[in-house]
């Protein structure tokens, strides 16, 4: 279990400002790794936790017993009751905090809550109360891969437009790529997490989990091979359409192996949640604690924004046809200049219409992927 | 009544095109607005972050004809790393028997 203070009994909490342990009684501060752990020896491989778990969604919160826990930090929910005391796995590092909750807050409001369409119950609820620190578990792991891409193209010849086929495949030896390991976290969003630079991680010591929470790796052997090779065909895929010049390139086929090394590091990622529920629906932002990289999207009042689209479809309509009929004589002859007049603005419009379309529903996945429904789906089906 | 027909027609497609002018402008200034309430997609990793030298290419030929598909696949469908012995972490295992004795 987490130490106390060597001068006065109380709690130690680890400070991501000062990088100290800190003691809120007395207010004396060590480095975590001065700080001596009376248990390390009994057990080296495991370490004492308190494990709650949320009968809304399911999720396992782990904490040490410096840090209790009033409400599921994925769903927001107050039903989170005391389970048990667990040894878990040792870890092989983590990255500490870094940054501090109210630094993450300061991020969050930076990024998101100047917008005016963001509803005013979100940002009174933007405080460090209601944000929760939690270490992530990832695995580092080195693979050797190999990949087949049979690819698709399009080339312009002359007037035409001509479409050939590309073949390629390769070997990459990856090092270093972090999975993450938790089931519960949407890969989507923790792959957005990125990246933690592993350079200032540390050996992993307990003391450095004092006023946080964590949560260990649910992956089994399979799980982290799947994640991997996805993850490796990801990054191999997207380096390959590089090398072919042609339009329109799509991966028609592909074949892909990997060879997880022996011994990937499990690794402890700092993050921040921030969890609320607007309009019943439960929404998560975090915030990378190393870098203080925000992700999440954030729910926006609907009236404001419908609002805000009507007025300016309808200006934008009144000035086309004031302008229209203003020149109607001359638009009824349909000289060539008109015509030409016609067609770019046809083209522009389309223009306007796929990036907007395409933008919005890009949007609008990136807000299911921050609504608890996407983030717990295993969770849910786990539940059954 | 040719006339009437023509001047129905030139002002029914101007119309269908100032409403597809301001739909198209209504949707981008939306999407332009949304976006600053959303966050996700500024970090895109590359091959090189997380490889010492990328990709060594085995094949890079452009132009192919539709049997290629079947020469790639049969020259790089058979794994690789087949039979090859590991050592996995205990964590990982411990995980497998877990889900193993819950089902």
């Amino acid at each position: 279990m987490a130490v106390v203070c060597s001068n006065c009994a109380g709690k130690l909490i680890f400070n991501p400002a000062t990088q100290r342990l800190e003691c809120a009684t007395c207010g004396s501060s060590f480095r975590p790794e001065d700080v001596e752990d009376k248990n390390a020896d009994l057990h080296s491989k495991y370490y004492d936790t308190r494990v709650y778990v949320c009968s809304h969604c399911g999720a396992e919160v782990i904490t040490s017993d410096t840090e209790s826990s009033t409400f599921c930090v994925y769903c927001g929910n107050p039903a989170i009751v005391f389970n048990r005391v667990s040894q878990e796995y040792r870890p092989d590092g983590l990255v500490p905090f870094q940054i501090t909750k109210e630094e993450a807050v300061k991020y969050i409001k930076l990024r998101f809550l100047k917008n005016p369409i963001i509803p005013k119950e979100i940002k009174s609820k933007c405080v460090p109360e209601n944000l929760r620190g939690i270490y992530i578990p990832y695995w580092i792991v080195n693979a050797d891969y190999t990949e087949a891409d049979y690819i698709k193209g399009e080339v312009k010849r002359g007037k035409s437009t001509e479409t050939r086929y590309y073949s390629r495949a390769g070997e990459v030896q990856f090092k270093n790529i972090p999975i993450d390991g938790s089931n519960i976290l949407n890969d989507d969003i923790s792959r957005k997490l990125e990246p933690f630079y592993l350079e200032e991680a540390k050996d992993f010591d307990e003391d450095y989990l004092n006023g946080f929470y964590s949560n260990t790796s649910d992956l089994n052997y399979f799980d982290l091979r799947a994640s991997t090779a996805y993850r490796c065909h990801k990054l191999f895929e997207d380096e390959v359409v590089k090398t072919i010049k042609a339009k329109n390139i799509k991966i028609m086929d592909s074949i892909y192996h990997v060879d997880i090394h022996d011994d990937p590091i499990y690794m402890m990622m700092p993050v921040w949640f921030f969890t609320f529920k607007y309009d019943n629906k439960p929404y998560t932002i975090l915030v990378n604690g190393q870098t203080g990289k925000v992700v999440g999207t954030m729910p926006w009042q609907k009236k404001k924004v419908y609002s805000i689209t009507i007025s300016v479809f309808i200006l934008t309509f009144a000035l086309c046809v004031f302008l229209s009929w203003a020149s109607i004589n001359k638009l009824l002859g349909m000289t060539s200049f008109y015509t030409q007049g016609f067609a770019v603005l046809f083209t522009m419009s389309s223009i306007f219409f796929a990036k907007g379309f395409t933008g919005l529903r890009r949007i609008l996945n990136n807000l299911k992927l921050t609504q608890s429904e996407a983030m717990f789906k295993f969770v849910r089906k786990r539940q059954g | 009544m040719i006339m009437t027909d023509n001047l129905f027609l030139i002002y029914a497609m101007f119309f269908g095109m100032w409403v597809y002018s301001a739909l198209s402008l209504a949707l981008f200034i939306t999407y332009l607005i949304l976006n600053r309430n959303n966050n996700f997609g500024d970090f895109a990793p590359i091959i090189d972050e997380y490889s010492a030298g990328g990709i060594r290419y085995l094949r890079e030929v452009d132009n192919v004809s539709s049997i290629e598909k079947n020469f790639l696949f049969s020259e790089f469908g058979e794994n690789p790393y087949e039979g090859k012995e590991h050592r996995y972490p205990e964590h990982l295992l411990k995980n497998s028997k877990k889900e193993h004795l819950d089902q």
